[in-house]
């Protein structure tokens, strides 16, 4: 080469903080409690809605979410997409409520009518409302059968329809294990549906 | 099938990986599978208006003053096992255990000074004055010895004997006490003692641990302070040097050496710094890769960026592949590799056109134009 490339890395470069506001995903969004709400509270209640399933409030996950996201917002030390960050409060978040589900239907709180009331988080039509909500149930008796690693992976490929680089850069697994994992949740997956259909009167 | 992204390879090894829900429903097994997951989907499960709804929630001053999660659960801990020991030593309910205190035979006296104990209390106890603790385990031997002591006695031993070293911190070792061969415990003794007085992991330690912690990383994020940072770290390591953050102090110090421009303290906390390079630790390798770079050891640095790079090639692109590309290209380039440094400057360029060194990529190509 003739000319030299520039000498060593710059200082900004230096930080270990990867919060990246040049970056296409960041572009625009600045680190404030509005800022990540609007730009992102479709995607985390989209996100709550399909890991938590039916018996999860999207409504109630998403401002737990946020206020958790206001809380640790001083703290957010950027090495991490606001994206990934979100994500991770958001899983949280949701096995926390699918956590404090199973033990209300341990102890026989919930009735079924509550169960059935908590099926319909977007509330559609009445017509439409059984069918979602016996499909809804079907799904996530199958998807709950299985470990949550599994689990996430699945519901990430499938319901969300992300790249499995996605997935990884999501969850902070290696691509390799994403398909290992979307193998073996697959597998569980026909398992579980044979079962249920054996199962069926 | 709808594609991932276009011109992407969802593959694992040889088999292409498709979506479920792309398959249509006649399409065999899959095709079902797909059916039942695409009746799943939610794409929008707020509407505008319960965004709008959340939004004025958060939005709304908090009712009252947060109280972090730890002190609830360390409350509830704490009045549970507090509430616990003193309705058991109001009803007396371990004395009834059978097995427990097995030759103590009295009918349960009750302790007026139990609830104030954290300990269950024993009827033998009770006389004591609490100004004499030390005295209490000479009483030991004898009465253990001895089966046809007194059932005071032997109360107070299996009470009182083994856990007061570590329960109050007053009584030393009994000076008198028995040789273990001659004075076998015996286990409902220590199965009586054991659960209550073991010393669990302090959870207030833990909880300063973070709060320390917590005040460093918001000096340093927050405040723009890393030499604050630094003296709380110092302390952080002072108090706990083998804590459970202790790795969280570790990196934390290295961004706020960074920040102070003491790179080579820096370099030297990430000197041992090893595999598996994943999350985290990837950004902490590229960071040691740029300050070997920095100060001329090029060979070390170059097996850091390559670990990257093609680590990269299979995962993912983030803006820590892309430091370790530029970086890899100016070691190469440093050490007369010119087609290699050409090499990922083009690839560099193909793979972030405006990425944040592209008009040094650029430079550099021009350069190197014969």
């Amino acid at each position: 080469m003739k000319g030299p490339l520039p000498a060593g890395p710059r200082d900004e470069r230096m930080s270990v903080a990867h919060y990246d506001p040049e970056s296409p995903a960041d572009a625009g969004v600045p680190l404030t409690l509005e800022g990540l709400y609007r730009a992102h509270a479709p995607l985390v209640a989209r996100w709550a809605a399909h890991l938590g399933g039916p018996t999860v409030d999207v409504e109630d996950a998403v401002h737990e979410i946020f206020i958790i996201v206001r809380r640790r917002l001083p703290e957010f030390r950027g090495e991490a997409k606001p994206t990934t960050w979100l994500y991770r409060i958001t899983e949280r978040v949701v096995r926390d409520c699918r956590r404090k589900e199973r033990f209300r239907r341990w102890i026989r709180v919930t009735k079924r009518d509550q169960l059935n009331d908590m099926l319909v988080g977007s509330r559609p039509g009445p017509s439409e409302d059984i069918e979602r909500r016996q499909q809804l149930t079907r799904v996530y008796a199958v998807l709950d059968a299985m470990p949550d690693k599994y689990r996430q992976v699945l519901i990430l490929f499938e319901l969300e329809e992300m790249s499995g680089e996605d997935i990884a850069a999501l969850t902070g697994i290696k691509l390799a294990t994403v398909w290992v994992r979307l193998h073996r949740a697959r597998q569980h997956f026909r398992v579980a549906v044979k079962s249920l259909r054996e199962d069926a009167p | 099938m709808k594609s991932v992204r276009p011109g992407e390879n969802e593959t694992t090894g040889n088999e292409i990986v498709d979506r479920w829900v792309d398959r249509p429903p006649g399409d065999g097994e899959e095709g079902e599978f797909g059916a039942l997951l695409r009746g799943a989907m939610r794409p929008e499960p707020l509407g505008p208006g319960q965004l709008a709804a959340v939004a004025a929630r958060l939005t709304s001053p908090p009712a009252r003053q947060w109280v972090p999660r730890w002190a609830w659960q360390m409350a509830i801990v704490l009045v549970v096992l507090i509430g616990g020991g003193a309705v058991a030593a109001k009803m007396d309910l371990l004395h009834r255990l059978p097995g427990v205190l097995a030759p103590h035979k009295e009918p349960a006296v009750p302790d007026r000074a139990a609830p104030a104990r954290h300990r269950r209390p024993a009827a033998g106890e009770k006389d004591s004055p609490p100004a004499e603790p030390a005295a209490a385990p000479t009483t030991v031997e004898p009465v253990i010895e001895s089966p046809e002591a007194p059932a005071k006695h032997e109360t107070k031993v299996a009470i009182v004997g083994q856990p007061r070293h570590t329960d109050r911190g007053v009584s030393p070792p009994p000076q008198t006490a028995p040789a273990p061969s001659t004075v076998p415990p015996p286990a409902n003794v220590v199965e009586d003692s054991a659960p209550r007085e073991a010393p669990a992991p302090n959870p207030s330690e833990l909880a300063q641990e973070s709060g320390l912690m917590a005040a460093a990383i918001h000096k340093l994020r927050t405040e723009g302070d890393p030499k604050g940072a630094l003296a709380l770290l110092d302390e952080h390591r002072a108090r706990f040097a083998t804590g459970a953050l202790a790795v969280e102090e570790k990196l934390t110090r290295v961004d706020a050496l960074l920040q102070l421009g003491r790179r080579a303290e820096a370099l030297a906390l990430l000197e041992p710094l090893r595999s598996p390079w994943t999350g985290r630790r990837r950004d902490l390798l590229v960071t040691r890769a740029e300050l070997r770079s920095e100060v001329g050891r090029c060979a070390e640095a170059l097996v850091d960026f390559g670990t990257l790079v093609s680590d990269g090639a299979h995962g993912s692109r983030d803006a820590t592949y892309e430091r370790a590309l530029y970086g890899r290209a100016s070691c190469r380039a440093r050490r007369g590799e010119r087609a290699g440094a050409r090499a990922d400057l083009e690839r560099y360029l193909a793979t972030y056109p405006n990425g944040r060194f592209a008009a040094d990529a650029r430079a550099a190509l021009r350069g190197d134009t014969p």
